[in-house]
C-alpha cells in the first residue's frame, strides 16, 4: 500500500482534508489520489476540499490536471489548493532571498490564504479576493512564482520570467516576463501593472500575446482582463477604453 | 587574506575570458598579487589570452586530484612577476571537480594573493557551479544583446539565491555609434532590466582581436580604448572612484558631439 502512504486525508468539519508528501512525484501523487478517490470515495464528504502541496511548486498544467481529476471522480467541490509550506517555494525556485521569508508577505495586509498557519487554515478555508501574497523584490528570468489567490509583486517581472497566480497578478514595477492571472479558470482575474510590457498574458483560458510590432510604451498604469473572450488592455484609471492593445490575441485553447 | 571575484555572464562569447585576463593583468600592474583560475574545465582559454599556453605542466584538476602541489601548478605570467595563472585542465570536464573542492582551493589562493579572479564556464550548470562556489563576490559580464541581458539576468537571480548580495555588472562590446543611431540597445536600457550597479563599460575594439591571437592583454597597449576601460574597472573593483569613459566623443568625434548638442 506505498501508493497510500503518499496522500494522507484528513476530515475536516465540512469538508477533507488531503496532505501531498513531499518526495512523492506529482504522477505518483496524482495516482495515489485517483486511487484513494475511487476506493473511499463516501469518506469525501462536504463541499470543501483542500489539497495542501506543502511546498511542491505545481506548474499549470499539473493544477489544472489535479482540478480534472477531482471534477470527474467527485463532482463539484470547492477546491483549494494550498501551499503549506509556501516560504520554501521562492526559495526552492531560486526567488527567495534566503532565509528572509518576511519578504512574502507584508505586516500591513491580511495574511495570506498560503502563509496562515495550518491550524486555522483547516477549520477556516480563506477564500477571498482581498487576500493577496505580496513579493518585495524582482523576478529574474528563469524564475516562477506561484501562488493559490492573488499576488502583489513590488519589483520587476523581467522577460523569461513567470508568474502564475489563481487570482490577480499586480505588478508594482514593469511587467516584461509572463504572466498567468486565474490559473485555475477564472475569467474575471485581471494583471496590473505600472509598465505592462509583458511577452505574454495568460487570464484563465484565454492567452493574449505581445504584437510582433511593440507600440509605443504607455507611461500609465494599465490593467489587462477578458472582455468578449479577449484578452484587452486598458489604462487603469481611465474609463476610456483602448482597443486591444493585442491584435493578435485571440481566445487560447484551454489548458488542459 | 585575498577576496576572490567569479567572472561569470550565462551566455557564451560575451567576453568572459577576455575580461579575467584583463582585468587580472590591469590589477597586477597596479602591484596586487592576483591568481588567475580558468574554471573553464574542458575548454581551456585564459592561458591562451595571456599567451601562457606553452608553459602548462599541471592544471587545476592535477590540484585537486593530489597529484601536485598548488604552487607547482601556479604559472607566472611572462610580463608581470606578480600575476600568476591557474590552467583548467583540457582533457577533463565539468564532473572533474566539486563545488566543495573549489571551496577549498580558492580559500588557500586567498592566503597568498590579494585578489583571486575566477573565470567562469558558460551556461548555469555544474562548471558555474563550480566557479561560483569559492567567490566572495561575482562580475556579470553581458552585451549590449537582448539574449544576453536575458542571461545576465538568469545568472543574477542564480547569485542572488546564493547569497551574491551585490553582483556588479561589465557592459562589453558597445558601439556608441549604433548606440547613438538606437541601432544597439544603450546602457541605461539594460541597468533598467537588470538594476545591479555598473563596474565598468567596454567598447568595442579591434585591438581585442589582436591581442587575443597575440596572446598579449589590451591593457598592455596604451593605445587601446577597451584597454583603458579595464583600467578603470580594476581601479573600481580596487575601490577607486574612477570618471566613466565618454565613449561617444572617443567615437563620434565632432559629430558625435554636435549630435548630442542638438538631441539627436
Amino acid at each position: 500500500m506505498q501508493a497510500q502512504t503518499c496522500v494522507r486525508r484528513h476530515p475536516l468539519r465540512d469538508g477533507t482534508l488531503v496532505e501531498f508528501d513531499a518526495a512523492a512525484s506529482f504522477d505518483e501523487l496524482l495516482a495515489a489520489l485517483a486511487r484513494l478517490l475511487d476506493e473511499e470515495a463516501h469518506a469525501f464528504a462536504g463541499p470543501n476540499l483542500i489539497i495542501d502541496v506543502g511546498s511542491r511548486v505545481l506548474g499549470t498544467d499539473q493544477l489544472l490536471d489535479l482540478e480534472a481529476l477531482i471534477r470527474r471522480e467527485l463532482g463539484p467541490r470547492v477546491l483549494q489548493i494550498v501551499n503549506g509550506e509556501a516560504d520554501d517555494i521562492l526559495r526552492e525556485d531560486g526567488a527567495g532571498d534566503g532565509g528572509a521569508p518576511a519578504s512574502l508577505r507584508d505586516g500591513g495586509f491580511p495574511p495570506a490564504a498560503p502563509a496562515e498557519p495550518a491550524a486555522g487554515r483547516r477549520d477556516r478555508p480563506a477564500v477571498g479576493r482581498s487576500e493577496a501574497v505580496i513579493l518585495r523584490r524582482t523576478v529574474r528570468s528563469g524564475q516562477r512564482v506561484t501562488c493559490d489567490g492573488s499576488i502583489v509583486i513590488i519589483g520587476d517581472v523581467n522577460p523569461g520570467a513567470e508568474v502564475i497566480a489563481t487570482g490577480d497578478v499586480v505588478v508594482l514595477g514593469s511587467l516584461r516576463g509572463m504572466a498567468h492571472a486565474g490559473a485555475r479558470g477564472r475569467i474575471d482575474a485581471q494583471v496590473i501593472a505600472l509598465r505592462l510590457e509583458p511577452v505574454q498574458i495568460r487570464i484563465g483560458p484565454c492567452i493574449g500575446r505581445r504584437p510582433d510590432q511593440p507600440p509605443g510604451r504607455s507611461l500609465r498604469p494599465e490593467v489587462a482582463r477578458v472582455l468578449d473572450g479577449t484578452i484587452v488592455v486598458e489604462p487603469l484609471a481611465g474609463r476610456r477604453r483602448r482597443p486591444a492593445r493585442e491584435p493578435g490575441s485571440d481566445r487560447g485553447e484551454p489548458i488542459g | 587574506m585575498g577576496k576572490s571575484i567569479v567572472i561569470t555572464s550565462g551566455k557564451g562569447g560575451v567576453g568572459k575570458t577576455t575580461t579575467t585576463a584583463n582585468l587580472g593583468m590591469a590589477l597586477a600592474q597596479r602591484g596586487a598579487r592576483v591568481a588567475l583560475v580558468d574554471a573553464d574545465i574542458g575548454l581551456r582559454n585564459l592561458d591562451v589570452l595571456l599567451g601562457l599556453e606553452n608553459r602548462i605542466v599541471y592544471d587545476l584538476v592535477d590540484v585537486v586530484e593530489g597529484f601536485c602541489r598548488l604552487r607547482q601548478a601556479l604559472i607566472r605570467d611572462k610580463r608581470c612577476e606578480n600575476l600568476f595563472l591557474l590552467p583548467a585542465a583540457q582533457t577533463r570536464d565539468k564532473t572533474a571537480v566539486s563545488p566543495d573542492q573549489m571551496r577549498a582551493l580558492v580559500a588557500e589562493l586567498k592566503e597568498s594573493f590579494d585578489v583571486v579572479l575566477i573565470d567562469s564556464p558558460a551556461g548555469i550548470e555544474q562548471g558555474f557551479q563550480n566557479a561560483v562556489a569559492g567567490a566572495d563576490e561575482a562580475v556579470v559580464v553581458t552585451t549590449p544583446e537582448v539574449s544576453a541581458v536575458r542571461d545576465a539576468d538568469r545568472i543574477i537571480g542564480l547569485l542572488e539565491a546564493q547569497e551574491f548580495h551585490a553582483p556588479r555588472l561589465v557592459i562589453n562590446r558597445i558601439r556608441p555609434a549604433m548606440v547613438s543611431r538606437g541601432d544597439m540597445m544603450d546602457i541605461n536600457d539594460i541597468l533598467e532590466i537588470l538594476a545591479i550597479d555598473l563596474v565598468g563599460v567596454v567598447p568595442e575594439d579591434e585591438h581585442i582581436v589582436v591581442s587575443t591571437n597575440r596572446g598579449e592583454p589590451a591593457v598592455l597597449q596604451n593605445s587601446s580604448l577597451a584597454g583603458r576601460a579595464y583600467r578603470n574597472i580594476a581601479a573600481r573593483l580596487m575601490g577607486e572612484d574612477v570618471p566613466f569613459l565618454d565613449l561617444q566623443s572617443a567615437n563620434g568625434g565632432l559629430l558625435g558631439r554636435l549630435r548630442r548638442i542638438f538631441g539627436g
